[in-house]
């Protein structure tokens, strides 16, 4: 055999890209099947809880909500009576408004009666400061909700103001357009309460989506598949992340990400650590990660939990402009925090966070689509040099494809046997179809915008939060009702 | 034909790998086939079963309301059986209409109290619905056996009991959850004997939804507070400080004091609180002298027992801490100033220069 | 005009409000049923009820959002009895304070229901 450098490290090359993919099924097999055991003991335990104890304590924690908004006026009065409508009693909801721009907050004043208060409270995490200030409701009915107006900081600086505000020894943060069943917060703090060796520091929630879904005056009406394939696919993308991937993690203690769309928190903890950070576009990621750190590094036992239970909806990207925009954002977060703790990477000191979950992050999910790339970019100069062995290529493509498609399918096996929320006639074939068509229309998209966060990451330092233009969570119901 | 042959000679010439890459293309693909079969099936399964329970569950309740209400109304000698309704003892031959039969029944007595249960409790002691619940308890499968206590504990069964406290350390705690909430639903207070028998802690759940039963018995006699005070498990200490503050038994001030210098932090805590909610003036001095041994948690929670019931004696010490880095204890600090002696605290107002000082000063004088 | 009182039953468990409205109805009331607030609210202004049975914790408007709404909004005077699990200090000091008549806990005694509206409509 001829073994010139490059011949070799072509074959190296090779090697190096069989590895991978062989891992990366393995991985997603072995998740899987984590994912599986931990879904049916879940389902089990949960058969035959009985919340309404819980409801009704005096005993409780307090809970606090802690929504951000900024320029949220088409919804605000809405999505605010949602989260008024917990079956909870010791909680409160915490609107910032974080310096908007529309009349977010005279529609807020008129729709709740609220009149401007004195609210002194300590500040241990530094935010920007109060605009017109604290406010609260003069209808008792009403009294949960605390609406706070401060200059405009962005998302984490406007968490940290809720954070330094409330009063309560759990909060509950949320992105303000995301619909919370009723049932959300007995069923967050559950894990919380449950805990008797471990402490648990955070509790993950569910994120699905609602679009198309018939939503009235705040509350989930009906779930309907969407129509659009950008819409589909995502639906599609986010039960295989949440029912495979995240109920995997959880059961390692491995999970490194708590959605920021809906997460709940020790408070004290979160301040301890000194509250969300306002530099980088991950935090909800980032957070998590520091607060796992801290707890490793004081050497207490501690947890972080999941609850699968479908709970907040909430509108997904409707186009691929704002869709790249907003997974641009989630690539450079991820880089951010991996980039901010890599001293938690291959570090013995952090057990299962430092020598599992960290390298996984690393290679599977931040390095991947670079490492797509580049197998993409070899097979150009493969088939531009003639040197392509079409039967290798095409196995392997059809490997990957076959693999994805298989894949999707365990994920909608899960679904119909958790929580079922696609029941119509008829989805059952059009999810069949997405994951078909997904890999090869979509996934394109998602690589782009994973390669320009990169790129924007380590050469474009203008990016922050895209906006995505609210189209409001009422839509479809007005035209829905109309057309029945 | 000759292609596909062509094909097969190609393919026996790949080197191993691709090989077995190709095999497994073809595996993934009938996988996917037979995949999207499967799904269809499950999904056209659960649509149906669901659309059944639906119906059925109707039926069952219907059934259910006609015969708790009529029998409510014309029954006087509490003899049920034979007004069973027909419906419902068919059904109890298939094991989903069981489920959904003990459900309804089960959702129904959650809301009605009174003599309207009878006829319900009739219906579970006399059918086979009771055999299956006590079957149950047998069970190597945890979630059964939970199962099982549930029912039994609504419909009041004592004859179980003896193996019931057998799960009360069961490795699950769910299991362990149902059997405490069976002694409770059966026993009311007494039946917190239990407490003495855990190994296992007692979690916050579970704690809350002891208090939230025993809270609906109309008979308050707690007994055994004392044992569970110096319990070695902690969180029985917990749930007897939360049992002395639900039900204000005052009596176990001694052993609350001695709980404050217990080895456990939220022992001692809980304790402070309880102590400051009953107005203890002793715990107050002991505190006091043993202010600096106490760590942050326990500082606020002692300005708040402060803030309270402040006497005179206080002045001097709070005097102290009205400037402290802490803003609960500044703030308590304040607060406790103000009523005790208001023209120095007014005083404080002007001389004050740092505005976060001064802050907190408007706010506590304005309240 | 009828004779038979009315009331609006605000309830989202369907077998207490299957039972209750067996009942009720025995005892010659008028019932019309709700299984959240808000259809409740709708009960309410077209039907005029003598008298509000409501849950406190319900979908969409809360009991005592319902309450809030009957006193200050409509402006009535219909007595309000409210029921919610196990007796909470707090929400019953809150729906009295937003105007209600009586609170009852569940599990709920029927006859001592019964005799309760008897003594609201009295």
């Amino acid at each position: 055999m001829d073994s010139s450098p490059l011949d070799i490290s072509i074959y190296v090359f090779h090697f190096l890209f069989i590895v991978y993919t062989v891992l990366v099924i393995l991985s997603y097999i072995i998740l899987a099947a984590i994912s599986a055991k931990e879904s049916i003991e879940y389902v089990k335990k949960n058969s035959f809880v009985n919340y309404s104890e819980i409801l009704n304590s005096d005993v409780a924690p307090s809970v606090s909500i802690i929504a951000p908004a900024y320029n949220e006026s088409l919804n605000i009065v809405e999505n605010v009576r949602s989260l008024l409508s917990c079956h909870y009693v010791n909680y409160d909801v915490i609107i910032v408004n974080d310096g908007s721009t529309d009349d977010s907050l005279e529609k807020l004043i008129d729709a709740y009666s609220l009149v401007k208060v004195r609210y002194l409270f300590d500040q241990p995490i530094k935010t920007k400061e109060l605009r017109e200030g604290v406010y609260k409701s003069t209808n008792p009915a009403f009294d949960k909700l605390i609406v706070v107006d401060k200059e405009n900081g962005g998302k984490a600086d406007a968490l940290n103001l809720g954070l330094n505000v409330s009063d309560s020894k759990y909060v509950a943060c949320i992105d303000v357009d995301c619909l919370l069943l009723e049932d959300a917060i007995q069923k967050m703090i559950k894990p919380f309460l449950e805990a008797t060796e471990k402490k648990v520091i955070a509790s993950g929630g569910v994120i699905r989506i609602a679009n198309a879904c018939i939503i009235k005056d705040g509350k989930l009406l009906e779930v309907n598949f969407p129509k659009k394939l950008l819409e589909r696919a995502q639906v599609l993308e986010y039960l295989r992340s949440f029912l495979l991937g995240r109920m995997a993690w959880s059961r390692l203690n491995g999970l490194l990400i708590i959605s920021g769309a809906f997460g709940m928190f020790d408070k004290k903890v979160m301040i301890e650590v000194g509250g969300y950070d306002t530099t980088t576009v991950g935090e909800d990621m980032e957070i998590v990660v520091r607060m796992r750190k801290y707890m490793k590094d004081t050497n207490t036992q501690y947890k972080v939990a999941y609850i699968p239970d479908p709970l907040c909806w909430t509108e997904a990207p409707d186009s691929y402009k704002i869709l790249t925009s907003q997974r641009n954002r989630w690539t450079r977060g991820t880089i951010e925090t991996l980039k901010m703790h890599r001293d938690i990477g291959l570090n013995p000191k952090y057990k299962s966070l430092g020598m599992l979950s960290y390298p996984y992050w690393y290679v599977f999910e931040r390095m991947a689509p670079l490492i797509e790339i580049v197998g993409i970019v070899y097979l150009v100069f493969l088939i531009l040099t003639e040197r392509i062995r079409w039967e290798f290529a095409i196995a392997i493509f059809l490997a990957a494809y076959l693999f994805t498609v298989l894949y999707s399918l365990v994920a909608m096996f899960y679904e119909e046997f958790t929580f079922r929320q696609y029941k119509k006639k008829g989805t059952g074939i059009k999810l069949v179809v997405t994951a078909i068509l997904e890999p090869l229309i979509f996934h394109p998209f998602i690589l782009y915008a994973a390669l320009r966060g990169n790129f924007d990451f380590y050469f474009n330092k203008k990016k922050k939060w895209g906006k995505m233009t609210r189209k409001g969570l009422s839509k479809m119901s007005i035209n829905e009702l109309k057309q029945k | 034909m000759a292609r596909f042959q062509d094909l097969l000679e190609n393919y026996e010439q790949y080197p191993v790998l691709i090989q077995v890459i190709w095999v497994f293309v073809v595996v993934l693909f009938f996988s996917i086939l037979l995949g999207i079969l499967l799904l269809k099936g499950v999904r056209v399964n659960l649509r149906q079963k669901e659309k059944f329970i639906y119906s059925y569950q109707k039926k069952v309740e219907t059934c259910l309301i006609e015969y708790v209400y009529y029998e409510h109304e014309r029954n006087t000698n509490d003899v049920f059986e034979k007004s069973f309704p027909r419906e419902i003892i068919r059904g109890l031959s298939s094991r989903l209409k069981r489920k959904i039969i003990l459900a309804t029944m089960m959702k129904l007595k959650a809301e009605v109290s009174g003599e309207m249960t009878l006829p319900i409790h009739a219906l579970f002691l006399k059918t086979r619905l009771f055999d299956f619940a006590k079957e149950k308890l047998d069970s190597d499968k945890w979630h059964i056996v939970a199962l099982g206590i549930k029912s039994l504990s609504m419909f009041k069964v004592n004859s179980v009991s003896n193996v019931v406290m057998k799960h009360v350390n069961h490795e699950r705690v769910e299991v362990r959850r149902e059997a405490q909430l069976y002694f409770v639903n059966l026993f009311e207070f007494e039946g917190l004997d239990f407490l003495t028998k855990i190994n296992a802690p007692l979690s916050e759940w579970d704690q809350i939804q002891l208090l939230a039963i025993l809270n609906k018995f109309e008979d308050q006699k707690i007994t055994g507070v004392g044992v569970w005070l110096s319990a070695t498990n902690t969180s029985v200490i917990l749930f007897a400080l939360k049992l002395c503050r639900m039900y204000n038994l005052f009596e176990f001030k001694e052993a609350i004091l001695a709980l404050l210098i217990h080895d456990d932090k939220e022992v001692k805590i809980e304790a402070i609180k309880l102590l400051s909610y009953f107005q203890v003036p002793e715990a107050k001095e002991r505190l006091k002298e043993e202010y600096h041994k106490l760590n942050l948690e326990e500082r606020i929670i002692f300005f708040k027992m402060l803030e309270k019931s402040p006497v005179k004696e206080d002045l001097p010490f709070v005097l102290k801490y009205i400037q402290d880095l802490n803003f609960q204890i500044n703030v308590s600090a304040l607060k406790v100033l103000k009523i005790l002696d208001v023209e120095k605290f007014k005083n404080l107002k002007k001389a004050t220069l740092d505005q976060k000082s001064q802050e907190i000063i408007d706010f506590v004088a304005y309240k | 005009m009828s004779v038979f009182k009315k009331i609006v039953l605000a309830e989202d468990n369907s077998a207490l409000s299957m039972l209750l409205k067996f009942k009720l109805e025995k005892e010659k009331y008028e019932l019309f049923i709700a299984e959240d607030g808000k259809s409740a609210i709708e009960l309410i202004e077209i039907h005029q009820p003598d008298i509000i049975l409501t849950d406190i914790m319900m979908p969409y408007v809360s009991g005592l959002e319902l309450t809030s709404y009957v006193r200050n909004t409509l402006d009535k005077k219909t007595p309000i009895l409210v029921f919610s699990a196990a007796g909470q200090e707090k929400i019953v000091l809150q729906a009295f304070d937003l105007g209600a008549n009586d609170f009852m806990c569940k599990p709920i005694s029927v006859n001592e229901l019964l005799i309760r509206i008897r003594r609201l409509l009295a």
